[in-house]
């Protein structure tokens, strides 16, 4: 049964706040303070799924929740032709660099070689790793919804997945 | 072979992840909508020292009308540990107004939020429709008044979520 906040007990609210917001601003000086953050950044999160039935054979199946980074190419202080994406994922990371600036609605390379960070660095030698995106995020917003599709995923044979993010500036 | 330390590393989740799923299973379907997003835009949160800029979160959101309950949830996982959830009356449609809200947090331990917190839906639609999956996909947009216990407190949650029971 819905009751009304007035009758809660509300003591502590605040006093969390306080505490946790110490916390808190204590790692957002430790993050502002990367070396290497580039001048122009989004930051955020969504999910990814499997798009085709290959992905279950790597063991990839349903929605998995993720948090991601972007620095976007062509804004300041970053590349021109190249856009560089973090996903964050619950058991593990991948970073790699891709191109919008084609906006092709068809797969295309990696213009780098994607890292996984699981229990240690993979950077494979002959990636297979493509990106689609039918249309390129707007990274002159602050805040930006973004759709792609990763095929060969994890350099898998078959394995397509899809991701679904949306990002504020930093 | 770091590939299959990989692999290896995702068998060991798949256990429980099939668990969850069975679980889930048993649930309507749409029960729950899992994603993430940003918690940005604090309007009069200096004073509290938190937030100061935009949060990476991780949300989950159960809306009262994919399973005929009264109410609806929203849940937000900060990246540094710590949750806010807001339960908040009637289904997740988009209304000018805001709603009162139960709000919760678990930092160390768990805890009321006072300050009267109030939760505006300002927008709750399918998102995804270019990939097909407009009716698994949801785009969803709440404004957080005295956020976090912190009265004065304002932020914008933006997330996107799919339907948690979606293969």
């Amino acid at each position: 049964m819905f009751t009304t906040v007035t009758e809660r007990p509300e003591p502590r609210g605040t006093a969390r706040g306080r505490a946790a917001a110490a916390t808190l601003a204590a790692c957002v000086a430790t993050a502002t303070a990367h070396p290497t953050l580039a001048a122009t950044e989004f930051f955020g999160g969504g999910y990814m799924y499997a798009w085709s039935d290959g992905c279950a054979t790597i063991g990839w199946t349903g929605t998995h929740q993720i948090l991601a980074r972007w620095a976007p190419q062509g804004t300041p202080e970053n590349a021109w032709n190249t856009s560089h994406i973090t996903l964050l994922l619950p058991t593990g990371t991948i970073s790699f660099g891709f191109d919008t600036s084609q906006q092709r609605r068809e797969f295309q390379p990696l213009p780098t070689t994607p890292s996984y960070i699981w229990n240690d660095v993979w950077t494979p030698t002959n990636p297979r790793m493509q990106i689609v995106i039918g249309e390129g995020p707007n990274p002159w917003v602050d805040q930006t919804e973004m759709v792609f599709g990763l095929t060969h995923f994890s350099e898998s044979d078959s394995c397509e997945m899809r991701v679904v993010l949306t990002m504020s500036k930093l | 072979m770091t590939r299959i330390s990989m692999r290896s590393t995702l068998r060991a989740v798949l256990a429980p992840l099939a668990l969850t799923t069975l679980v889930l299973g048993a649930l309507p379907a749409q029960a729950e909508w899992l994603g993430g997003g940003t918690v940005h835009s604090p309007q009069g949160c200096e004073r509290y020292g938190w937030p100061t800029g935009p949060e990476m979160v991780r949300v989950r959101v159960r809306n009262g009308a994919d399973q005929g309950e009264r109410n609806s949830h929203i849940t937000i996982a900060f990246m540094v540990g710590g949750i806010n959830t807001y339960r908040i009356p009637n289904a997740l449609n988009a209304t000018a107004w805001f709603r009162a809200a139960t709000a919760r947090s678990v930092w160390d331990r768990m805890y009321w939020l006072g300050g009267n917190p109030r939760v505006r839906v300002v927008d709750w639609r399918a998102n995804d429709t270019r990939s097909g999956q407009g009716g698994n996909s949801r785009y969803g947009e709440f404004l957080i008044r005295n956020f976090n216990g912190e009265v004065g407190c304002t932020v914008t949650l933006t997330a996107v979520l799919r339907n948690a029971a979606a293969n």
